[in-house]
């Protein structure tokens, strides 16, 4: 990465990026002047300044990295279990139809069901302490890990599974070498997507009785008027979301060249 | 067709059965009734809701009305919107560029947290509820038609450009086509991120809608009314998919032999 | 049949994620010591003296083992109370819900709620008619200024019965107005784009809008009726921890009486719970609303009609639809006044 920091191609990333955010942040600041927006929403200049503010003071009990590294590893937890269980489910489904026409039914209802609207049936089974956020996360990241993974398992392509087969491949042979492979990218997909839902349902997790994270500070914003913590929190969200996405986005190029080769 | 007729089967049986454990594990008070009220108490409270008002006001057919509405307007102008911005995200390196770093940032923000702009921008009407439910399926139609885009095949786009195909044609007839899948898991998940936003949309000024349904159950307490509110998103929800599924089977088999 | 076996095994995995939180509070609650209280209060007024217990230290010094679980909105807290995780709380008007699903007792009051206001914009036709029921001199409309106009409320509040009532004082139908549901949070904001014509707001927000956006105030709950905070108990607490009961009901009034005879003091515990709380400690609006909103002592508890304005409420919910009239009359069956007479030692 750092030999091409200044190549021309990543100059020309970085000089469109920055263009992309300043045109927002321009339409922001002309939204606060000319409408009446601005009167309850502060100016780019105000959030950014605030939420520079709060990596020094503390917003409630903890400063802005404090909350950010709380709601951290309460999404990578719930994520970690979704993840794997989503790709294990996500694979069975895809790939055996008889754990298909098990499982799918009530994973389809089960599915479209919303963070928020799993709070009050959480708090009902698992009370209100770290467990509840948790498994609000896991409903936001699991079935965009299943749906994925699924779609992966089915779009494989059945001429390299019908020449495998005669070519004397044994079942699991044809699972580890064509469906997981050819799943990957699919997988992939899944992993991001997912990775942004689990990181979006930690606004719905920490609704419930939470006292800090980056969700939090949004709640706490929209409870008290303070609409700068809001901003802070919605741009807190967004950044740590974008690094994470970064993160896997290159991994993603890594591992998706190996599973291109494989084919 | 007799291993279709099969697997039907099992899948009813194994509804069947959920259902039947569901109901023994509630009713023999193995986890008491108010934590999880019994699938024939919730039938009850369904058949209930969809006559009477209490104790939010409207039947649950109006609640379903509204939800659906909101959330398929949100879905259509999230699709039309952002399948295009993603295919051309991938397709033109500088549009990708510009858009990538914000798109990025304003991608995790959750809907909820969206509530109070779009307050302020659309006011109390159900514009400003579409606008939520806009935003959670505009992001996955973007990521799913990018990633689609950019995964067609270097070969293929190698034969067109070889044949004397010009950029615009490599990406109508190549890229989007191969995209197919994609784009249409994209679609899946968009509607499935528009159906999943209700409730957060509707936490907005609403009068009525399923999400406000669980809203004011919740807040007075009638848990089965809020079983009743979760389960039917979970079944409307299921039953959408299955629509798009079906399209999808129709339109991108054909694309996939190209 | 060894894939069925594998459907199975994965089945198995996922399953216990759901299952061990429901063992996990199933044990907790079992070994939960007498002395053990989870107090439910929320980041506004009634959390305060629920704060400056646990400062003040007095529950160790009872030997009493305090849990503070601060619930941002009653939803939960009564989700909270059906799980079976707290044994006392402080409530508003949603107090009624909590009682009538649960069983739990009301057992005495910790404020008389004051401060639920009825807001316009300065330009509103509304202020110019004052007056108009003779009783209420300081009320402001009348049915041909209300008629048709839009109010913006947190429903199931006494916000909700503030609108009530006030429609009925100036003799409008509950119909010819349209109402729009939403928390007093998003209000705030939504009332001062323009939306709306009538906003109702409780403390803080009442004593900090006028100011911040010159809104005016035309009604408040107060003129029309009483409404109280109560000390809501959990059936099992009501039944197996009496006594610890009992003891912190007597530290709330103690806490009562420190507060009330210095209301500077009241109000710099105010700023430091919601400053705890991530909101901004506003000392002038905390003065305020120290001198609004009044704290039960001893005294006033005894002398007030303690179960009137419960009723009330209920009969309130019942009206507009929430609950069930056999709920009603269940709920006034539960407002309980041995807890508070016994700690009281009154007869």
């Amino acid at each position: 990465m750092t030999k091409t920091l200044f190549s021309k191609d990543s100059r020309e990333t970085w000089f469109y990026g920055i263009m992309g955010l300043l045109v927002f942040l321009l339409v922001w600041q002309a939204a606060c002047i000319f409408t009446d927006f601005g009167r309850i929403f502060p100016t780019p200049g105000v959030s950014l300044s605030a939420f520079f503010h709060a990596f020094i003071e503390p917003i409630g009990r903890y400063t802005l990295l404090g909350h950010i590294s709380i709601s951290l590893r309460r999404v990578l937890i719930g994520y970690t279990l979704s993840s794997i269980s989503g790709i294990i489910i996500g694979l069975l489904m895809g790939y055996s139809k008889l754990a298909h026409a098990i499982i799918y039914p009530i994973f389809s209802i089960i599915r479209p069901i919303p963070g928020i609207a799993w709070i009050p049936l959480a708090i009902l089974w698992i009370g209100i302490g770290e467990p509840t956020i948790h498994f609000i996360i896991f409903m936001g990241g699991f079935s965009q890990m299943v749906m994925n993974t699924m779609d992966g398992a089915q779009h494989i392509d059945m001429e390299l599974v019908g020449v495998a087969k005669v070519l004397g491949a044994k079942e699991s042979q044809i699972f580890r070498k064509i469906v997981l492979p050819s799943s990957i990218p699919y997988i992939f997909t899944g992993l991001q997507t997912s990775l942004s839902t689990s990181w979006m349902a930690v606004l719905a997790a920490e609704m419930i009785t939470a006292r800090e994270g980056a969700g939090w500070l949004i709640i706490a914003g929209m409870q008290t008027g303070k609409i700068e913590n809001n901003v802070i929190g919605m741009i807190s969200i967004g950044a740590v979301g974008l690094v994470l996405a970064t993160l896997l986005r290159n991994s993603e190029r890594r591992l998706c060249r190996w599973s291109v080769r494989s084919r | 067709m007799k291993e279709k007729t099969k697997y039907i089967v099992i899948s009813i049986i194994s509804f069947v059965l959920f259902l039947v454990i569901w109901d023994l594990v509630s009713k023999s008070g193995l986890i008491s009734a108010k934590k999880l009220p019994a699938p024939s108490k919730l039938f009850e409270t369904f058949i209930y809701k969809i006559f009477n008002k209490n104790p939010d006001g409207n039947t649950l057919g109006i609640h379903i009305l509204t939800s659906l509405k909101e959330a398929l307007i949100g879905f259509f102008f999230g699709i039309v919107i952002g399948v295009p911005l993603g295919i051309s995200m991938a397709w033109f390196k500088k549009f990708d560029k510009f858009f990538s770093p914000l798109f990025d940032l304003i991608k995790p923000i959750p809907p909820v947290g969206w509530v109070p702009i779009m307050i302020t921008f659309f006011g109390i009407g159900i514009m400003s509820k579409v606008s939520v439910i806009f935003i959670a399926s505009f992001i996955p139609a973007v990521i799913n038609s990018y990633s689609g885009i950019k995964q067609t095949r270097d070969v293929h786009k190698w034969v067109a450009q070889t044949f004397g195909a010009s950029d615009r044609q490599v990406l109508f007839t190549v890229a989007i086509p191969s995209a197919g899948p994609m784009i249409f898991t994209g679609a899946r998940v968009a509607l499935n991120g528009s159906w999943v936003s209700l409730v957060a949309a509707e936490l907005i000024a609403s009068t009525k809608g399923l999400g406000y349904m669980i809203q004011t159950a919740r807040l007075v307490g009638r848990i089965d009314v809020v079983f009743v509110g979760v389960l039917v998103i979970g079944v409307f929800g299921a039953i959408m998919m299955e629509a798009l599924s079906l399209l999808e089977r129709r339109f991108v088999k054909g694309g996939r032999r190209s | 049949m060894k894939r069925f076996i594998v459907v199975l095994l994965a089945l198995l995995m996922v399953f216990p994620l759901f299952a061990q939180g429901t063992k996990e509070s199933n044990a907790a609650a079992d070994e939960a010591a007498k002395s053990e209280l989870g107090i439910m209060v929320q980041p506004y007024f009634n959390g305060m003296v629920a704060m400056y217990i646990r400062d003040k230290g007095w529950a160790e010094e009872e030997g009493l083992d305090i849990d503070l679980q601060v619930y941002s909105n009653g939803s939960t807290a009564n989700e909270a109370l059906a799980a079976g995780l707290w044994d006392l709380g402080f409530q508003g008007a949603a107090y009624v819900f909590g009682v009538i699903n649960n069983d739990a007792k009301l057992v005495g009051n910790y404020e008389e709620t004051r401060g639920d206001t009825l807001f316009v914009r300065a330009d509103s036709d509304i202020l110019k008619v004052k007056g108009f029921n003779p009783t209420y001199p300081e009320v402001y409309g009348d049915p041909s200024t209300v008629t048709d106009k839009t109010i913006i409320f947190a429903p199931g509040t006494s916000l909700h019965q503030l609108v009530i009532e006030y429609l009925e004082r100036i003799g409008v139908g509950v119909d010819d107005v349209s109402k729009v549901p939403m928390d007093y949070q998003t209000g705030e904001q939504v009332f001062a784009t323009g939306e709306g014509d009538i906003a109702a707001f409780p403390t803080p927000w009442s004593l900090t809008v006028a100011d911040t956006y010159g809104w005016v105030p035309i009604a408040t709950l107060s003129d029309f009726v009483m409404s109280t905070g109560d000390l809501i108990v959990s059936n099992d607490a009501y039944n197996n921890k009496a006594d610890a009961i009992k003891t912190y009901m007597g530290l709330v009034y103690r806490a009562a009486e420190e507060l009330e005879a210095d209301h500077d003091l009241k109000a710099r515990m105010l700023v430091k719970w919601y400053e705890e709380n991530g909101r901004e400690g506003n000392l002038e609006a905390c003065k305020q609303e120290a001198e609004l909103r009044l704290l039960i002592t001893p005294e006033v508890q005894q002398s007030m009609d303690y179960g009137a304005p419960e009723n009330a409420i209920a009969d309130f919910y019942s009206y507009i639809g929430n609950i069930e009239p056999e709920q009603a009359e269940m709920f006034k069956g539960n407002v309980v006044d041995n807890f508070w007479k016994e700690v009281l030692d009154v007869n």
